[in-house]
């Protein structure tokens, strides 16, 4: 795979995985939001709007950080491989490590959720649609 | 100055833990599973970097900041401690947005 779409659509598959396992968080945390009689939308809510203050602050982190290691030459690109289009010293295409992180990580950290087991709640509801991950609330977290 | 890159990531992290303890973030909040979180989120960017360098679009540039250990061809010791900093740094933005969104989110509801 060479040109210049090769490091573009090299995120394609891992975008795939991070959005699988996204929409499985999802899931798991409105079925746990419904079994505990607390608000599937406020979740949902709280969940998309944490990812997208984090991705931001994450994002300019991100191209800060980059753009030193591209300009001290620790990480170099090869030309024909690469969109071209550019911020400041670095591909627009590195930007995407950082958007699969603020889905990916959020998403494991519900899923690797056993504080609140309790016996397997009654199975969900057939028409239960898919929704993004729901981060758990400061508050629906005994403390440790 | 070989080992330059290295420090910095090293004193990154450090300022992320200081972070995550004094506001309980990630580690100080539930251990074992910020300690998974991390492991699959590195193993997943290590996978994705390894198939860069072996699509040859990235690679060791000209420079002098690294410290010379390879993880393998064309993966510096740094990138384990950049993809910790990078999934670190992600969690300790997600755990300190959390709660002001979700006050956000519930004075908007009430």
């Amino acid at each position: 795979m060479t040109g210049a779409a090769t490091y573009a659509l090299l995120a394609l598959p891992f975008f795939a995985v991070v959005a699988v396992v996204g929409v499985i968080a999802g899931v798991v945390a409105a079925r746990r939001a419904r079994a505990a009689g607390r608000s599937v939308s406020r979740g949902r809510r709280i969940a998309l709007g944490t990812g997208l203050v984090a991705g931001v602050a994450l994002l300019v982190m991100t191209i800060v950080f980059d753009n030193v290691i591209v300009t001290l030459r620790v990480v170099a690109y090869d030309p024909s491989r690469i969109s071209g289009a550019t911020i400041g010293a670095i591909p627009v295409e590195d930007l995407a490590y950082s958007i699969a992180a603020v889905v990916l990580l959020p998403a494991l950290w519900v899923l690797f959720d056993r504080s609140g087991r309790r016996p397997a709640p009654e199975r969900a509801p057939v028409s239960e649609r898919a929704t993004l991950p729901e981060l758990p609330s400061a508050e629906s977290e005994p403390n440790p | 100055m070989p080992g330059l890159y290295l420090a910095g990531l090293l004193v990154s992290l450090t300022g992320m833990a200081v972070l995550d303890a004094r506001f309980r973030l990630f580690f100080w909040r539930a251990p074992w599973r910020a300690a998974a979180v991390m492991a699959v989120g590195v193993v997943f960017f290590m996978v994705w970097d390894v198939a860069g360098v072996a699509l040859g679009i990235f690679f060791i540039g000209e420079q002098d900041v690294l410290s010379g250990v390879l993880l393998a061809p064309e993966v510096p010791l740094e990138e384990l401690f950049f993809l910790l900093l990078l999934c670190y740094s992600t969690m300790n933005l997600v755990g300190f947005a959390r709660p002001l969104v979700t006050r956000a989110v519930d004075r908007r509801r009430s």
